[in-house]
Order: structure tokens, then sequence, then C-alpha cells
């Protein structure tokens, strides 16, 4: 009876993890302890040759670079294609395929160009090529992915054969940023675009340091060295990008050596590969503020008395502590210190938990603490709805739970609202919501505060218009918004982003948990790799295996 | 047949007879839940987090601190309440629709038996899952979906008996004697299809219970922070490697409860079959 299936299933379930447990019994190494955390990118004269090969959950849906944006093919492709210019380390924006550029009036970004690039296929790279990718992401009938980030971008003009403007209808301060971003702006070769058509996709050509070789859909990805490389060749001969959906049998494909390089390992496993002398754990400061963010429209979190007292309620050490498992980095800001424009508003002392302070501000707020021992008003409770998800975010709906358990225990009631991810952004979209609580993570990739601030704080940029879920409405903050996004004078823009920071964490609009760390785990053969802040960043012209 | 040859009968089974009395503990440590265990279920304690079975949690803690012993009692009564009622609302329902399709007849027989079909028709979860997901998750909508979910075996059972019940004589008595139609479901037919009724309701109260433990682990029946196995296992198998006691305490209980509902059910099939003689 098919009925039957279900507890047929969930017996063998238990039945595994018993059986686990008695192989667990087995394995209780005593694990050697060695700090080996950044050392991958050193280690002697790099050699020649060899394939790497990279482990990930999913597998890509296109390697264009202007129809899918996200990290399985963002991976991939960012080997293949390059932007003009592009963000180091320290996210500081750098010449790539161009040399030297300058804003020629308001509205116009001059590009010189590298000569002498050739792109995979023989096009020569210039000019035309830069036009040729712009209106491509800017097609109105077909617009990119990323087109938004190209904000009030009209169009490119060709100057000369090196030489290329990318012209805006109005002053748009972070559009040099943006171009960095190889899945907005990875410049295409037009021959194979026009050569593959819809097939691009499946058929990349760009001017990496990689090339394209096979596509085995749900299987891998392989590239090759490309040996015409402009810039400093690579060493490895060919990446390979292997798909293993399953978190365990990624970590079991990397502990047999069937992987070399893995993406998002599993959480749990950290402790364990940190101390694995065969493995190096890089781990680089990453640009993701996950935060809990606050309804400003709707009862009670609409009052700023509530919201100060909430500031005070949630003891962040501890949950950073023992839920994230000290994996993340506590947040300073509402955007990562690395971002042009941020500023050290002193988080920890503004938001510091302190429970007696919460209840002040709550009594200043009206409420009074009942014979239930719940805070109420007028007769009515102090209640949050609390929408959460799981699994976008390292430890999310954990943290949701534990941030429940505490406001739970200081008197006041929690509404907790579970959706899958989807679902989750879709509810938060809608209009008038009712929650006063979410979690959400927002990562400034551009390394702009425009895109971290601007489009988490704008008024302009609550929905449907955007992802401003939070409903803040300052006419302050959305002026400095303005002003820092318009004006070119990167001092006059900081000095509008510090400011804004100031009023938006004076009104209590997020309570910040904590700032990814970027983790790749490798073995220890696999040499010359530097971590990026940058999520997605992961490139391999400089990386050899020393085996 | 009376109660002491049921029960007679019933006895012979040593597998039922345990099964019972397991069921019967359950009922207990759901129902005096706040009595027996020993910590708040929901409180957390963050640095207490994963303690292993023994010392001061018995059974050890969850991946918050909570203690997994109290949390697995009172999981037995979201488990045997969500089991309970929404296979007493499937069944009610079922056994309403079915008496009226059987005895009645013709196009209204022909109108609700399609409907059960298409209810049967859907993936078990997938029908579950798209009720909770149009009304929302909780437990009061996991007792609607897993009942909805039961309802057309209910009535395509009840539907059967009553269709062979009523050629009978008795029923034909009644009638020329001059009882209605509701005297004579009631006092005719339903007592006589009361044996499979029961014996249906106690498989399918594993099976709602394995339903609202599947819904939950998808994280879309029972609520956080509420104890429920399903969720118990869910979160627990993140930690298999490092503290195996999270998902291993409640898949236990889950297993042991599901299997002595199916264990009782044949029990009580073998009991009160009037087929199965004496022997």
């Amino acid at each position: 009876m098919q009925h039957g299936r279900i507890t047929t299933r969930f017996l063998a379930f238990v039945l595994a993890s018993a059986m686990l447990v008695v192989a667990g019994c087995g394995s209780k190494q005593a694990a050697p302890v060695g700090g080996n955390s950044n050392e991958a990118a050193g280690g002697g004269q790099p050699k020649k040759g060899g394939t790497i090969t990279v482990g990930r959950p999913t597998d890509a849906i296109s390697l264009d670079p202007q129809l899918a944006t996200t990290a399985p093919e963002v991976w991939v492709y960012n080997n293949i294609f390059e932007p003009l210019v592009n963000l180091d380390e320290k996210m500081q924006v750098q010449p790539g395929l161009a040399e030297k550029w300058e804003w020629v009036g308001d509205t116009t970004l001059r590009f010189h160009l590298k000569t002498g690039v050739k792109f995979q296929d023989g096009t020569p790279f210039n000019a035309e090529a830069v036009k040729f990718t712009i209106e491509r992401v800017i097609n109105p009938k077909k617009p990119a992915r990323g087109r938004s980030w190209l904000g009030p971008v009209t169009g490119a003009k060709v100057i000369d054969e090196n030489t290329v403007d990318i012209i805006t209808a109005t002053p748009f301060a972070p559009l040099l940023n943006n171009l960095t971003m190889v899945f907005v702006a990875g410049i295409v070769s037009p021959t194979a675009v026009q050569k593959y058509g819809d097939d691009f996709g499946r058929n990349p050509v760009g001017t990496g340091p990689f090339k394209f070789q096979e596509w085995k859909t749900n299987d891998s990805i392989t590239l090759a060295r490309n040996d015409d490389y402009w810039g400093s060749k690579p060493n490895l001969d060919k990446v390979i990008f292997k798909v293993i959906p399953e978190e365990g049998a990624r970590m079991i494909a990397f502990d047999r050596g069937d992987i070399d390089f893995l993406l998002q390992p599993a959480p749990s496993e950290m402790n364990r590969l940190k101390s694995d002398k065969q493995t190096n754990v890089v781990s680089t400061p990453g640009l993701r503020i996950l935060y809990i963010g606050l309804n400003m429209q709707q009862a009670p979190t609409n009052d700023k008395l509530v919201r100060q007292a909430l500031s005070h309620a949630i003891d962040m050490k501890a949950i950073n502590e023992f839920v994230v498992e000290g994996q993340m980095l506590p947040a300073k800001g509402i955007v990562a210190p690395a971002i042009f424009g941020y500023k050290d508003v002193g988080l920890e002392a503004k938001y510091n938990f302190d429970v007696s302070k919460a209840a002040e501000l709550l009594k200043q707020a009206g409420y009074t603490k009942g014979s239930d021992g719940i805070w109420q008003k007028g007769g009515k409770p102090l209640e949050l709805s609390f929408w959460f998800s799981q699994g976008r975010d390292l430890k999310d709906k954990e943290i949701a739970e534990a941030v429940q358990d505490q406001l739970t225990k200081l008197g006041i009631k929690v509404k907790p609202y579970f959706r899958e991810w989807a679902a989750h952004l879709t509810a938060l979209a809608k209009e008038d919501p009712t929650f006063n609580l979410y979690t959400m993570g927002w990562v400034t990739m551009t390394g702009d505060s425009d895109f971290g601030i601007y489009s988490q704080f704008h008024s302009a940029n609550a929905p449907p218009a955007g992802t401003q879920y939070n409903r803040y409405k300052n006419a302050e903050v959305d002026r400095l918004l303005d002003e820092a996004r318009t004006s070119l004078d990167q001092a006059k823009r900081k000095a509008a982003y510090e400011t804004a920071q100031e009023l938006i964490v004076d009104d209590v609009v997020w309570l910040p948990v904590y700032q990814t760390q970027e983790i790749a785990v490798l073995k220890n053969y696999v040499k010359g790799y530097v971590g990026h802040p940058a999520e997605y960043y992961v490139r391999f012209n400089g990386v050899w295996l020393n085996k | 047949m009376t109660l002491s040859q049921f029960w007679r009968r019933f006895r012979r089974n040593k597998f039922a007879v345990a099964a019972l009395v397991v069921v019967i503990l359950l009922l207990l440590a759901a129902i005096f839940a706040p009595y027996l265990a020993p910590h708040d279920p929901n409180v957390q304690s963050l640095p207490d987090r994963r303690a292993l079975p023994g010392g001061k949690f018995l059974l050890g803690a969850d991946e918050f601190g909570r203690d997994m012993l109290s949390r697995t009692i009172w999981g037995a009564r979201v488990a045997l309440r969500v089991g309970l009622i929404a296979t007493g609302i499937g069944m009610v329902g079922g056994v309403a629709i079915g008496m009226i399709a059987g005895f009645v007849g013709g196009w209204l027989d022909e109108l609700l038996m399609r409907i059960m079909d298409i209810l049967l028709a859907f993936p078990y979860l997938l029908l579950a899952i798209a009720i909770v997901s149009a009304l929302g998750p909780g437990e009061v909508n996991t007792q609607l979906a897993i009942a909805i979910w039961t309802l057309p075996s209910f009535a395509r059972l009840i539907r059967g008996s009553v269709i062979s019940l009523k050629q009978r004589e008795f029923v034909e008595a009644a009638r020329a004697l001059g009882a209605d139609t509701r005297r004579i479901l009631w006092r005719h037919v339903l007592p006589n299809s009361i044996s499979p009724i029961i014996i249906y309701g106690t498989l399918y109260i594993a099976r709602a219970i394995t339903m609202e433990a599947a819904l939950s682990f998808l994280g879309m029946g029972t609520q956080p922070p509420t104890a429920s196995w399903g969720i118990m296992v869910s979160a627990g198998r993140n930690y298999l490697r490092t503290a195996p006691h999270i998902a291993t305490i409640p898949g236990l209980a889950i297993a042991i409860t599901v299997l002595a509902f199916n264990l009782l059910g044949d029990g009580l099939r073998d009991a009160l079959d009037p087929r199965l003689k004496d022997a």
C-alpha cells in the first residue's frame, strides 16, 4: 500500500541514524591540533601543470554572465570572463581589461583599454567589444539579469579602437564599482555571441585565464588553460567543477581526495577540517551581514522605544558564540568594514545586551509587566510576529529560535512564522505585511555603500520597487543617500554615508548579527590560492599544485 | 462478541498486548507531561548545547541546550494529539461520506466517490504539503491536512461494507418494519461496520504520527519551539557525527510509537475478525 512507504522510510532513517551512533562510538579519534588557517598562499616556486577538482553543491544554469548570476555559475565563469576593472582583496578597484579610466563630465565614464588582448576564440578585444557587451546588458528587449546594477546607463560610445565611454542619463557614482562585477559586465566575445546565439551560455568565450572545454550536465564543467592569456599565465592545465549535491557526500569526496577544493563546506565539520593536517582552511572576512530586520510600519515595532528596547534585549554575543559557534564575525555595522563608506558607529556599545535597560525603555513606551510576566499596554500583550527561513545563511533558523527564546524569557511574546526561502521572500515583499521581525542577509558585493545602504534603507527601494523590507522612511537618510549616489566627489559621498549610518543605527532598523567569512577548504598541496571577501570570487590563475 | 471473548482472543497475541502497554504508557506520558518532564521543554541554555546523555540531562541536551528527555515527553503529546485528532476527524468525515454514498447510491455515490478518488490519486505527502502550504504551517493545519488525507480511505472502506450490509436480511427486515434510513444506518449498519473502523483507525493513527513527523521534519508541520519529534529529528541530523543523540532519541520515539500502533492494529484485527475462529 502506498501509505506504508512513509513508515518504512522513517524506520529506515531511524535505523540509519542508530547505526551512525554505533559507528561514531568507534571513531573518536584524537585529532591533532594545529593552526594552519591561512598558509595556502605561500610555499615556494609554482609548478606548472595538473588538474584541480572543485566540489560544489549545484550545477550551473548557463555560463552566460548576462543570463545567470548565482554562485554555481559565477564560480565557474569568473575564470572565463573578465570585467573592465577588478576589485582586489582589499575591495579597491584595480585595472583589468581597462588600464585607466576617468569621469569626463558628470555622466560619462571613459575607459582606456589594454591593447593586444584577444578573446579565447581569437577575436580581438577592443572598444567595440565593450560597447557590444554593455548594449547586450541594457538591451530593453532582453535585459541581462544584472541590468539594474547599471542603473541609469544609456549606452556606450566607441571613441577609438582602445577608448570607450560609458554614458549615463543622470550622475551615477557607484558605476565604476558596479562594473567590477563579472556577472554584470563580464566582457563577452561578440563573434561568439553572434555565432552561438542562445547557446552562448553553453559555449562561453571571454578573455579570462581559462577557457571553456566541456560541460556534462549535472556532473561537471571542465575549463582548460588559456595559453594566450594576456596577464600572468595560469599554472594549472585544467579546472574541473564537479557537482555533488549532498553535503555528506561532498565531505566524503574531499576526504577521499576525489576533490581538491571544497566550496560551501559543512559548518559542523569545520573544527575537524581545521585540525586536519592534510587540509587548509582559508577564511576571509566576507561582505554579507546577517541581520534581524524590524518592520518600521507595523505596531509595535513602529514605536522607536520598543525598537530600542529590543536592541538591548538580545544577547548577540551568546548567539555568535553558541549558536553560530564562532564561525562568523560579530557584525560591526549595517555594512562590512571593508565597504567604501563604512563607519564604525560603536554598534556593540549602542546595542549592548542590558535587560534592565530594555525593561526601562518598555516602561517609557507605556508597557507594564502583567501578573503572567508578560509586558502589556492597554490590556494587550506585547507580541511580535517573527518571520524567518532556513538554510540561506548559516544558522539563520537557529538564530531566530534563540532570539525567540531570549525575548520570551524577558516577557515579550513571539509568534514565529517559518517559510521556505522563496516563500519567505515573497511574503516579505507583499503589501503591508504583518511581521515585526524577520531574518535576512545582505551582501554588498560591489564594495560600495550604494549597494548596501541605498538598496536597504532608501524609502524609494521599499517593496514592490525593491528589497527594503523594513519599510524604513527617513527623509534625511533618503537625502543623504541620493546625494551619495549622484555626487562624484568621493569625500563628500563618504561623509554622506557616515551620517546616514549614524541615523539608521539610531533609529534601530536592523539588529545586525554577524558578518560572514568566506571559507574555502583545500588540500594542503593546493598552493597560491588567495581568499577574496566577495562571495563568488574564486579565481584560479595563481593556483598551482605541489604534488 | 462479548468483551471477555474479545479480550481472550486479543490476549493470545503477545506482541499486541505489549503494544497496548506501550500505547497506554505513551498516553500517560502525554497527559502527565507537565508533571513528568524534569525541565521546561522550551527553555534554552545555550552553554549546555549538545550535552551528551548523562550528567545534568539524563538524555542529553539538544542544539540549544534544551533537555532532550523533557522534549521527548512533550513530543509524545504533540504526536498523539495530532495522531488522534487528525485520525478522528478523518474517520468521522470518511465514515459519514462512506455511509451516505453506500446507502443512497446512484449519482450521489458516483460524485462522492470520484471526489475521494481524486484525493487518493494525489501522492500522499504532496497532498498534505499542498494543504499546509495553502493554509499555512502549524499544528492545527497539520491535523486538518492529515485528516483530509485519511478521509477517502475511511470513506471507501465504509462504503464497501455498507453496500454489502444493505442487502442483508436483517436490514431488509428493519426496512420492512418501517425503520427510516437514519435509524437503519445508526442501529444496524454502523455497529456492524465498527470493527474495520477501529482496526483502520488504529493503523491510521500510526500513519498520522509519521505524517506529522514528516511534515515537521520538512518545516511545514508543528512550529518551533514546540517539541515535535519530527522537528527534533530534522534539527539533529546536522549533528549526527558530533551529537547523535539529538536525532536518534526522537527517531526511536517515532519508531516505537508507530510500531506499537501498528502491532495494536494487527492485534485488534485478529481479535475482531469473526472469520478467525477460536482455536
